[in-house]
């Protein structure tokens, strides 16, 4: 480490009630991912395991250096692994891309809602994902994969800006082969080796066949490709209270009390991250 | 409970002084014409002010300590802090409603609150700032004390707010005697008095009430008057320092002695980076955004999830800016529409 040792004396003190919102469970890197040039997915072994539902995220603490939010990438049902995709752009990050097999951190969680995964059964789905958002996306499909048939239709489609930014690209291509997915991927930009679509996400959304006016709509990603990815939704004549969108803000405490994730009469990390387009439509400026 | 007892001042003095061996004792001291609080020392008893206004340091110093250790024991010692004014007891709804709530509580708030005793005394003479009854308030707490204390000059009409001050007037009850008759009406006429004087300053400010105030950050958002209101702004945060109800804070990591620690520290949305996100992305760049952030809160977020607004009217505020940026003049602004005081050169 550049600047000093991680160091490894991370417990908290209990407290008196044995409940502290603030301290996380101490865990064992088990592996790292490279994944794309930015891109590393962490493979953690919690002490105590931390069951989540898609949807919902955890803050990963690098002890005595720093805390961030991440939505976890894997299998909610499996319930002593997480993995996180964290994609290197800050002084956390940085510290997070350094992180060796056999390292300890901090996994604090889970918090915020999740996706309503009952209310999902029976309907015919769209998943929409940007760029990092595949990441908290891969976490919902295991969880649809689970509920093996019990959903009507369920799409995939997924855009980033090159075909080196693809997350998980070998595991989607097993993905593509699933008789109960309809899967299409595209590129901003296309390269000689890259066969499939080029183009914005919302240009591999016309051959979708659903009762839109009954469907739901996921979508995670960058601000921007969610706000046109929505507007388009729209469109199509998805109704704003089917789409549900993965809000992203500034998360410190992660219970709803600090301040910095306000989204109107919403605390982001507690009422959300997940909100309905109907619920966030009327804020001033819901993208920014 | 009602006005039960009186206390000579220099009794009360003996009071505290009783109470100090078996509590962490808080007083308010007077220095420039500000009051301080400090710990209780007879020695300095001469310095204590305890009526005239409220203190300088907000009460949530108390609870929500500007900056802790989250990773370790929160204090257990009872802590009196006799002096606290009705706008602070005001500001509890707020921290209680962020940190308080029972399905959803921050230990270490529950913990403080639990330890906290409050003797709160009537405003004998209420800063230019206050505008406690704009805001719904008054000058005299009505509500959240354990024992609270009436000035009469020499002596205190002492009534008790909670079990909790019920036991410390019986267990002290020798520095203590009963009430007479006129008691309630002469607290009553002081009251009057008091209230007089910041309806004054109210009026006289054009300060609005909590009645006009009604949705007018909602009907002023997208004005341009925000622009006017905070050209003076410096960016310090000492409006969110000194603001009772304000809550925010930040978790930040550290190491020491190669132990990680964790802290928690109160954070003002002033700051460019309160709402900023990885990658850089900022819903409030606007230094005009981030204050109209700091009202909307205050004065429509909290309305419409917690039924109150986030201002007790103490002036703290007022007080702190160094860009001498004076929230009744933009509530007046709000409500008015239009924006009379460019700040003075």
């Amino acid at each position: 480490m550049a600047d000093g040792i991680i160091p490894q004396t991370i417990e908290f003190e209990k407290l008196d009630n044995g409940f502290n919102p603030y301290a996380y469970v101490p865990s064992e890197v088990l592996d790292v991912i490279t994944e794309t040039p930015t891109i590393k997915t962490l493979v953690l072994k919690p002490e105590t395991p931390i069951g989540f539902k898609a949807g919902q995220f955890v803050a990963l603490s690098v002890p005595g250096v720093g805390e961030c939010p991440f939505t976890p990438s894997s299998r909610p049902s499996m319930q002593d692994i997480i993995h996180l995709s964290i994609m290197k752009v800050g002084r956390v990050t940085e510290r997070i891309h350094e992180l060796k097999k056999g390292d300890r951190v901090g996994v604090r969680g889970p918090l915020g809602n999740g996706y309503p995964l009952d209310y999902f059964k029976g309907k015919e789905i769209l998943v929409l994902g940007g760029g990092c958002g595949f990441a908290p996306l891969r976490s919902l499909m295991y969880s649809f994969f689970d509920l093996s048939g019990q959903l009507k239709k369920l799409y995939y489609r997924g855009g980033c800006r090159t075909a080196k930014d693809l997350l998980y690209r070998k595991e989607m291509e097993e993905w593509a082969k699933r008789p109960d997915l309809n899967m299409r991927l595209t590129v901003d930009q296309g390269d000689p080796e890259w066969k499939g679509n080029v183009g914005v996400v919302t240009t591999i959304l016309d051959d979708v066949e659903m009762d839109f006016a009954q469907a739901i709509a996921v979508v995670c990603g960058p601000p921007i490709m969610m706000k046109f990815g929505t507007m388009k939704l729209l469109q199509m004549g998805f109704k704003e209270t089917n789409v549900y969108l993965s809000m992203e803000k500034n998360m410190s405490c992660g219970v709803g009390k600090c301040g910095h994730c306000r989204l109107g009469i919403y605390y982001a990390c507690k009422h959300g991250p997940v909100f309905r387009y109907d619920q966030v439509k009327d804020l001033p400026d819901p993208w920014d | 409970m009602g006005v039960s007892h009186r206390i000579a001042h220099e009794k009360l003095v003996d009071f505290l002084d009783e109470l100090a061996s078996s509590f962490d004792v808080y007083v308010p001291y007077s220095q420039n014409k500000r009051l301080y609080l400090g710990r209780f020392d007879r020695a300095k008893s001469a310095e204590i002010d305890f009526s005239s206004r409220r203190s300088s340091e907000p009460v949530k110093t108390f609870l929500v300590a500007p900056i802790k250790k989250v990773s370790s024991r929160p204090d257990n010692r009872p802590l009196i802090l006799a002096g606290v004014k009705a706008c602070d007891l005001a500001s509890l709804g707020i921290q209680d409603f962020v940190f308080g709530q029972k399905s959803d509580s921050d230990p270490f708030y529950v913990k403080a609150r639990e330890r906290l005793v409050l003797f709160s005394f009537d405003c004998t003479e209420p800063a230019e700032t206050c505008f406690c009854t704009a805001m719904g308030g008054n000058p005299y707490a009505q509500s959240q004390y354990d024992l609270n204390f009436s000035s009469m000059g020499g002596f205190f009409i002492v009534e008790a707010g909670s079990p909790k001050g019920q036991k410390l007037l019986d267990e002290h009850a020798r520095f203590f005697t009963a009430a007479v008759a006129g008691d309630d009406a002469a607290q009553k006429a002081s009251r009057q008095t008091s209230c007089s004087k910041v309806n004054e300053f109210v009026s006289k400010r054009g300060t609005p009430d909590l009645q006009a105030l009604n949705g007018a950050v909602a009907r002023q958002y997208e004005s341009q008057l925000w622009k006017d209101f905070y050209a003076t702004c410096v960016e310090c945060g000492a409006c969110n320092l000194a603001c009772p109800t304000c809550h925010c804070f930040l978790l930040f990591d550290k190491t020491q002695d190669n132990r990680a620690v964790r802290f928690m520290e109160w954070d003002s949305c002033l700051y460019s980076r309160f709402a900023r996100v990885a990658g850089g992305g900022n819903p409030r760049k606007q230094l005009w955004q981030r204050l109209r952030n700091r009202l909307e809160k205050k004065f429509d977020y909290f309305p419409k999830v917690a039924g109150m607004v986030a201002c007790t009217g103490c002036g703290r505020c007022v007080e702190a800016c160094l860009g001498k940026i004076d929230i009744r003049e933009i509530l007046k602004g709000l409500v008015n529409g239009r924006w009379n005081n460019p700040p003075n050169d």
